[in-house]
């Protein structure tokens, strides 16, 4: 299961860890934390509000925030942004028309002060779909690589078939692991 | 303990007296009508995280805003008992998932503190800051958690003694207490 292979990573040096999962709505941000979780990815409903998973393993804690992403919530999302260790950004791989959309809050995410230092990882969701866009294609739109002053990474995934997902999540963890170790 | 309590300090109960608990509640903290901010539990469900099957699910009635802050309900139908039967003392790690909605108001600073007890011993405590709930939203939350060891003669000893396990959860909105939760937990054998 993705989720004790996570935990069991974070050691006693770090205890806590906080990520936090934004994207514009439709996404996929519930259903990638529910394939996290190892639960039931069908019916899932669009969030209005937010859905937590916490993780309690011997001494270590991880708490994952999936905060809804309709454009009538977004400008509440400011209030979750303290105390976060990693940013999941969630892209819709086949939704080329609100790309430009997508690219324009990232971008204003991180120029929060709140968020600044935290990790940043990009998933190019519902890879699985006929026409979606690679990640290359993506980059290119979002200007990631004009991304400064953060540790970020991009990957391919697919929440319905839970492929990259891993990948993704071992590289944020790994990265906090690394800026807590080299500044704690 | 409860006779030295008065009407002020239970007026004025704050996180860090919830903290401070040694011992399961003998009465309740706050009146229904003090949830100003309407904070309605929708769905309690319960599973075996190494199994992934779930071992209960219960949804709450579906209560109107002046069922919910009704004053008249009795405090001993307010405390909630849970009926888990042995084989739950043997589980190792399990997600609770609890699904809530909030009223119209901004919900700030919004806090959890949660003892469990057997007798007046500490079986697990937990604290969670839900930070804020958006205005007309229902919101989830699933913890996973490892299960307090128990020695078997423990066990033996909760099951023998039916709803001695109890169970505080306090909810603070700006450090002002909003809810009290009360609840009893049986692990004696299911009648067949």
């Amino acid at each position: 299961m993705v989720l004790l292979k996570i935990i069991r990573k974070i050691k006693e040096k770090e205890k806590e860890m906080r990520l936090l999962i934004l994207g514009l709505d439709n996404a996929g941000k519930t259903t990638i934390l529910k394939k996290f979780m190892g639960e039931d990815t069908e019916d899932i409903s669009p969030t209005l509000g937010f859905n937590i998973e916490t993780i309690e393993h011997k001494d270590c804690k991880l708490n994952v925030w999936d905060v809804g992403g309709q454009k009538t919530i977004r400008s509440y999302w400011r209030n979750y942004y303290e105390q976060t260790d990693g940013l999941i950004w969630v892209v819709d791989s086949g939704d080329k028309l609100r790309l430009m959309d997508c690219k324009k809050e990232l971008h204003n995410l991180l120029s929060q002060e709140k968020l600044a230092g935290a990790s940043l990882m990009i998933f190019c969701n519902k890879q699985d779909m006929a026409g979606a866009l690679t990640i290359e294609e993506i980059s290119e739109v979002l200007e990631i690589e004009q991304i400064e002053k953060r540790h970020w990474n991009i990957q391919a995934c697919s929440a319905i078939t839970g492929e990259g997902l891993l990948d993704g999540v071992d590289w944020i963890v790994d990265d906090i692991k690394s800026r807590i170790f080299m500044h704690g | 303990m409860e006779s030295d309590l008065t009407v002020e300090m239970v007026e004025n109960f704050s996180p860090e007296d919830a903290k401070a608990m040694d011992k399961p509640a003998e009465m309740f903290y706050c009146k229904p009508s003090d949830n100003t901010y309407k904070i309605k539990f929708i769905r309690y469900k319960l599973r075996d995280y190494d199994s992934g099957i779930t071992l209960a699910d219960l949804e709450h009635p579906d209560i109107d805003e002046e069922q919910l802050l009704s004053d008249e309900i009795p405090d001993e139908e307010r405390v909630i008992n849970y009926k888990f039967g042995p084989d739950f003392l043997d589980l190792q790690t399990i997600g609770t998932q609890l699904e809530f909605a909030v009223g119209d108001k901004e919900v700030k600073d919004f806090l959890m503190i949660e003892k469990h007890y057997f007798k007046d011993r500490i079986l697990k405590d937990y604290m969670f800051d839900f930070k804020f709930c958006i205005p007309n939203t229902v919101n989830t939350w699933e913890q996973i958690y490892d299960l307090p060891e128990l020695t078997d003669e423990e066990k033996e000893e909760i099951i023998e003694n039916p709803y001695e396990v109890k169970s505080d959860t306090f909810f603070f909105v700006q450090d002002k207490l909003v809810m009290h939760s009360r609840a009893i937990y049986d692990y004696s054998p299911f009648d067949v």
